[in-house]
C-alpha cells in the first residue's frame, strides 16, 4: 500500500475515534460504542505502525519508536505534505 | 501534558493560490469565532467545571481544536506560499506583508490581533457551556461564509469538514449543558 493510502485510512480510524471519545463523554454507560472504540483502537496502532515503517514517526516524545537513524528532522510537516 | 502528531486530522489540497481567500480563512486561526479562541476556550473552562463528563468534553473537544488550527494554517499557507510580494499587495494583504511578510499570525479579516476578550470563562457551568454552544454555532456560521467566498472545490471540501465538526460539538456540548441542568434541577428537591 502506498505511503498516502495508510495515510489516509489512518485519518478514516482516527477521525471514528474522535467522534467515539466525544460520544463516550457523553455516554460513558454505551459498552457497544467502548466496544467499538477498542476495536478501532488496535485499528489505528496497527495503521500508525504501518505508517511508520514508510513514512517515519508520527508522534513526538518516545510515543513513537525511532529508526536507527533520527529522521523527525527531515520528514515532510504535515502543511508540507502534498496529499 | 499534549503529544504532538506529525499530521493532519484531514487531508489538505488547495487547486491553485489565492490570496483573498487566505486572507478571509485567518479569521478562523485568529478571529473572534476561530480555532485558537475555541481550544484556549474549552482547555479554560476545564478547571471550573464541576460535571465530570462535562470536564472531559471540554479536553477532548479543545484537544481537537488545536488539530483544527493546524489544517486552518495549512489552508492558509499553501494558498498564499508562492505569492509575490506584489501580488500580495494587491488581493489587499500589502499592510500584511509590511508587519509579517508570508508568516502566519493571529488576526481576524481585517488584521485586528486576537485578544483573550474573544473568549469567556464564568465559572459557572451553565454560563460557561452556553457560550461553548454559541461559540459552535458562529464558528459554523463562519465556514458557512467562508464556503459562500470561494470557487475552490478543494478548499470547499476541508471547510465543509470543519462545518460539520462544529455542529457535532455544539450537539455534545446541548447534551452537557442538559445533564448539568438536569442535576441542578435534581437538587432542588433534596
Amino acid at each position: 500500500m502506498e505511503c498516502s493510502d495508510t495515510l489516509r485510512k489512518f485519518q478514516e480510524v482516527q477521525f471514528g475515534l474522535v467522534e467515539l471519545q466525544l460520544y463516550l463523554d457523553m455516554n460513558p454507560a454505551d459498552q457497544r460504542a467502548v466496544q467499538q472504540y477498542n476495536y478501532l483502537s488496535d485499528e489505528l496502532h496497527r495503521l500508525k505502525h504501518e505508517y511508520e515503517m514508510q513514512a517515519g514517526p508520527l508522534m513526538q516524545y518516545g510515543f513513537s519508536r525511532s529508526p536507527k537513524r533520527w529522521v523527525w528532522t527531515s520528514t515532510p510537516w504535515p502543511w508540507e505534505i502534498e496529499y | 501534558m499534549w503529544i504532538y502528531e506529525k499530521k493532519l486530522e484531514v487531508p489538505v489540497r488547495v487547486s491553485k493560490p489565492d490570496l483573498q481567500m487566505a486572507k478571509f480563512l485567518i479569521t478562523q486561526y485568529g478571529g473572534p469565532d476561530g480555532e485558537l479562541s475555541a481550544a484556549l476556550r474549552y482547555l479554560n473552562q476545564r478547571y471550573s467545571m464541576p460535571n465530570e463528563r462535562a470536564k472531559a468534553l471540554l479536553t477532548d473537544i479543545g484537544t481537537e481544536e488545536l488539530g483544527h488550527l493546524e489544517v486552518i494554517a495549512t489552508l492558509v499557507y499553501k494558498l498564499v506560499k508562492d505569492a509575490t510580494p506584489q501580488e500580495m499587495r494587491a488581493a489587499g494583504l500589502g499592510a500584511h506583508y509590511a508587519d509579517h511578510d508570508k508568516a502566519l499570525f493571529y488576526t481576524d479579516a481585517n488584521g485586528n490581533p486576537w485578544t483573550a476578550s474573544y473568549i469567556q470563562a464564568k465559572g459557572d457551568p451553565i454560563a460557561d457551556l452556553a457560550e461553548d454552544i454559541a461559540a459552535e454555532e458562529k464558528a459554523r456560521a463562519t465556514y458557512q461564509w467562508l464556503i459562500n467566498l470561494t470557487d475552490d472545490p478543494d478548499v470547499i471540501q476541508v471547510l465543509k469538514f470543519l462545518r460539520e465538526r462544529e455542529v457535532v460539538h455544539s450537539q455534545r456540548f446541548r447534551e452537557a449543558l442538559y445533564i448539568v441542568e438536569e442535576h441542578y434541577n435534581t437538587r432542588k428537591y433534596f
